[in-house]
């Protein structure tokens, strides 16, 4: 593993899940987390492959942090299958601790330790001795810009550098599976594109990463597949262009410039059974519409061989956010509904 | 890196020889990693320097005031060394006993509340390995202050002439009993979740082990308990030493520097402190590291619990076998005539002594063994989950009442035998008072029952509130309607008797026979308010049984009906979206 610091050197090319053939590092199975009444996690189901970053996205109370803590065997599930590396994850906690790297989100320090000081605890208890647990200090350091800071104590280090000590500190074992819960809150942009950049050359290395966030356009500069969540259920999965073509396929609004009589297109539109709430802007008519880039294309045939001149025919693409916010929009109505 | 991992890793590079600290190196504390953290943070020179000098100061001012003024007053150098041994035990103890104590369970909060115990949990170390960390860690600064004494203690030890196999075998003592403290502290920290109130209660309950308990408990029958403390030994070891011989004929707390009675054995004060706190480090160990394993796991396993209850009850009876065998007297609680009397009713009161402080203790073991209802339908998710109708009896998520009933059944054994040998030894015909112990196991097997279900039921907080309004109003109110009518009768013992606490005094107490005079009135209040009360908890435990069976049916339903739709696949399911 390149040890550098990340931004001194050209990416390193990314590592595709896809084309490896190797055995999954982390393994979900029916995940049930509940909190009295309340469940948490709801039957989640997930592969990550070795050099796979997987963002978990999702509103507060998703069910991201609880997901999380059991991966980090902090907590006990209601019940699932978890195997890390092939391990049982419940069965073999203390074998699986080597494996994994968890970051929780606001991570705290330890305030009366030095930062070297906290990260040789750590370096220590997995297992570095004399000076190579010095050097691996020191290369953590660098590795998230502060080396200069390591003789502070870490009540005195602010919110964004106590996330990147944490940061170091679980990059410390060189784990295979990397849990981050909201990395990047308290960051300021640099460190983020470092925190970017660091997680990019940790993929190339072949490690797994899970990160989560509530703010997908977040996740979207760095994952290579995004998981959105909501009370509990992981509502899509996949690639990150595939899960947002998916809920733009469902439901994606389209602007039609037609050169005259108007009307009578806002009525035909109107009647199209994949058409809802056709409006009248400016020059324009938007509609929301239901189906895939075939059924777009039908539609456009149909307007023209209706007689209408189409001077433009555009889908809209919505923002990741937007996109978001519709795709749990539905859920709530589907859970309303029922 | 076990081959294990390795092997499940075929395509990732381990580009480290490193290897986790085996849990013989974490043992050692200097190579474990959590006291390294303390021992830098807790020692750094400018944080300690206060404790240094107050703890150098003091000692000192001790030492050489109590020698200064023993020489002008002619004692000689050897006596005046040896007489203040005792106070440099208690500076050391107040170190490292109430001082430590404290520090260890704020320290394990602290870090609880601040999350860094979590990082702690996540490396490789085990968990044994992590509590040695924390329990020698937490109170360096207590040792490196314990250090400090040192030098006086050489100055008494080689003026005094102290011989070092007392030396050794005072502080071998007193270290276990530190230990023990220790360890306390640490489950204590891994339960509480205030830091300021962990290290107060820890150290107040130190100071009740050791100033309150060995005067209190040893005037009720269970003397066992001194031995918590570091007295006993001190008694056997140091008095000799200065030149005091206690008369165990006349105080009772005395007694426990002589031998320890045991069934028909007899041991050391020594021997019996270390088997006894040996027990309870291995019982605080196994709460910490099961806490340590898992923040939501019960600080107890049911069959842990069950066997601890068990233990007690050969210990509690075991102490008091030599007094209700008449083999020896036993002690008097306060200052009274030796007489056969006297004896029969410290002798016949240990059976109640006995029940309410077993009881006392099932409510510790059933407060930590009852499942909350959360955990409850967890239990039930999760066995559904693997074929099962419900979690295993024995679980920690289980809420088997036979369980709790086996509780009762140990509990009450060993009352039953408690009463058959006080009652074989002629005790209660002495008193011509006789107990109806069939009455009164049976109705201490009731109430322990009504206590499991009562938790189970209504949950800790609930059941605290049912505790102050239906088991001590009654009482309160039975004292206020006494002292309204200047008299005791059947109102009195009926209000009374509503009340478990009193109801279980109550049960004991015999019918009169006919035509007695004004004292069997009374009795005959107490008999029937004892019917009365069996009356009324019988019908609670049946409306908690039912109350019971109704949460049972609901979370059945609510699991199974869940656990029929999980079965049927979902359009917005969690089903990968296709390449």
């Amino acid at each position: 593993m390149n040890i550098a610091p990340a931004t001194q050197e050209p990416p390193a090319p990314r590592f595709d899940p896809a084309r490896s053939q190797a055995a999954p590092i982390l393994t979900i199975r029916n995940l049930r987390v509940d909190y009295g009444h309340v469940t948490a996690v709801d039957d989640l189901s997930l592969t990550l492959m070795p050099g796979e970053i997987f963002g978990l996205v999702g509103p507060n109370g998703a069910g991201k942090t609880s997901t999380i803590r059991v991966l980090a065997t902090l907590l006990e599930p209601t019940y699932g299958e978890v195997t890390v590396a092939g391990l049982d994850l419940f069965e073999a906690p203390d074998a699986a601790h080597d494996i994994i790297g968890y970051m929780p989100d606001l991570a705290p320090v330890i305030p009366d330790l030095k930062v070297w000081e906290f990260l040789d605890l750590y370096a220590h208890s997995h297992g570095f001795r004399g000076r190579e647990r010095r050097e691996r200090v020191d290369e953590c350091l660098e590795r998230v810009r502060l080396a200069d800071k390591r003789n502070v104590y870490g009540r005195a280090l602010s919110r964004g550098m106590m996330q990147r000590v944490v940061l170091a500190k679980t990059l410390l074992h060189r784990p295979k599976l990397l849990l981050l819960d909201e990395p990047a809150s308290g960051m300021d942009p640099i460190a983020r594109r470092d925190l970017r950049l660091i997680l990019e050359e940790l993929a190339a290395d072949g490690a797994a990463i899970l990160v989560s966030s509530h703010i997908l356009s977040e996740l979207s500069d760095m994952c290579t597949s995004v998981g959105i969540m909501h009370r509990g259920r992981l509502l899509r999965h996949g690639r990150i262009d595939d899960v947002v073509s998916a809920i733009e396929a469902e439901s994606a609004r389209i602007r039609i410039e037609i050169t005259h009589d108007v009307e009578a297109a806002v009525g035909w539109l109107g009647g199209h059974p994949n058409v809802a709430d056709v409006r009248v802007d400016g020059a324009s008519v938007v509609l929301e519409f239901r189906g895939n880039r075939y059924d777009r294309a039908e539609l456009l045939r149909a307007l023209v061989a209706e007689g209408f001149a189409v001077s433009a025919f555009t889908p809209e693409r919505s923002s990741i956010e937007s996109l978001l916010v519709s795709l749990i929009g539905e859920e709530h109505h589907d859970v309303g509904g029922d | 890196m076990s081959a294990a991992i390795e092997s499940a890793l075929p395509e990732i590079d381990s580009p480290t020889l490193r290897r986790a600290p085996t849990l013989a190196e974490t043992l050692l504390p200097w190579r474990n990693p959590v006291f390294r953290r303390f021992f830098r943070s807790r020692l750094r020179f400018r944080k300690a320097i206060f404790w240094y000098l107050l703890t150098l100061i003091v000692t000192t001012f001790v030492v050489s005031l109590g020698y200064t003024l023993q020489i002008n007053r002619s004692q000689p150098p050897q006596a005046a060394a040896r007489n203040l041994w005792i106070s440099l035990l208690v500076i050391q103890g107040l170190i490292l006993m109430v001082k430590g104590t404290g520090a260890v369970s704020a320290g394990l909060i602290q870090d609880r509340i601040d999350r860094t115990l979590d990082y702690q949990r996540l490396t490789p170390v085990s968990p044994l390995g992590n509590l040695v960390g924390y329990l020698f860690g937490l109170p360096v600064l207590e040792y490196a202050m314990f250090a400090l004494t040192l030098p006086h203690l050489a100055f008494i030890a080689v003026i005094g002439n102290i011989p070092t196999g007392t030396l050794v075998s005072v502080y071998c003592a007193f270290f276990v009993c530190v230990v023990l403290y220790h360890t306390m502290g640490i489950a204590a920290g891994m339960v509480m979740r205030r830091w300021v109130l962990g290290n107060m209660l820890s150290m107040l309950l130190v100071l009740f082990v050791n100033l309150l308990l060995p005067s209190l408990v040893s005037r009720l029958g269970l003397g066992f308990f001194q031995y918590l403390s570091v007295w006993p030994v001190i008694g056997q070891k140091v008095l000799p030493v200065v030149g005091v011989t206690p008369s165990p004929g006349g105080n009772p707390f005395l007694s426990i520097f002589s031998d320890v009675p045991f069934y028909v054995w007899s041991f050391s004060p020594f021997t019996f402190t270390l088997l006894l706190q040996g027990a309870l480090i291995l019982t605080f160990g196994v709460m910490a590291v099961r806490r340590w394993k898992s923040s939501t796991r019960h600080s107890l396993s049911k069959p842990y619990a069950l066997a601890f209850l068990a233990g007690f009850v050969v210990l509690a009876i075991g102490n008091v076998w030599p007094f209700v065998t008449r083999a020896e007297p036993p002690p008097l609680p306060f200052p009274m005539q030796n007489t056969e009397t006297a004896v029969a009713l410290v002798v016949g009161g240990l059976s109640y002594v006995y029940a309410y402080v077993v009881w006392i203790l099932c409510l510790l073991l059933f407060a930590i063994i009852v499942p909350s209802h959360q955990h409850y339908v967890r239990g039930i998710r999760r066995a559904l989950k693997h074929g099962r109708s419900s979690a295993g009896r024995w679980e920690d998520d289980s809420a088997s009442l036979a369980v709790y009933a086996i509780f009762a059944a140990v509990a009450v054994g060993g009352l039953a035998i408690l009463l058959r040998e006080v009652s074989a030894a002629g005790f209660f015909e002495t008193l011509g008072e006789p107990i109806r112990s069939w009455r009164l196991s049976l109705t201490f097997a009731l109430v322990l029952f009504y206590s499991a279900l009562l938790f189970q039921t209504l949950g800790l907080r609930r059941s605290v509130l049912v505790v102050l309004l239906v088991w001590w109003v009654p009482i309160l109110a039975m004292i206020v309607l006494a002292a309204t009518t200047e008299s005791f009768g059947k109102l009195h013992a009926a209000v009374q008797s509503l009340s478990p606490l009193a109801l279980l005094f109550m049960s004991g107490v015999a019918k009169p026979a006919p035509g007695s005079e004004v004292i069997d009135e009374e009795r005959a209040a107490l008999a029937l308010g004892a019917d009365i009360g069996l009356a009324v908890l019988l019908i609670q435990t049946a409306a908690l049984w039912i109350k019971w069976r109704r949460h049972v049916a609901s979370y059945d339903a609510l699991c199974r009906s869940q656990s029929e739709l999980e079965r049927v696949p979902t359009p917005s399911g969690n089903a990968p979206l296709p390449a």
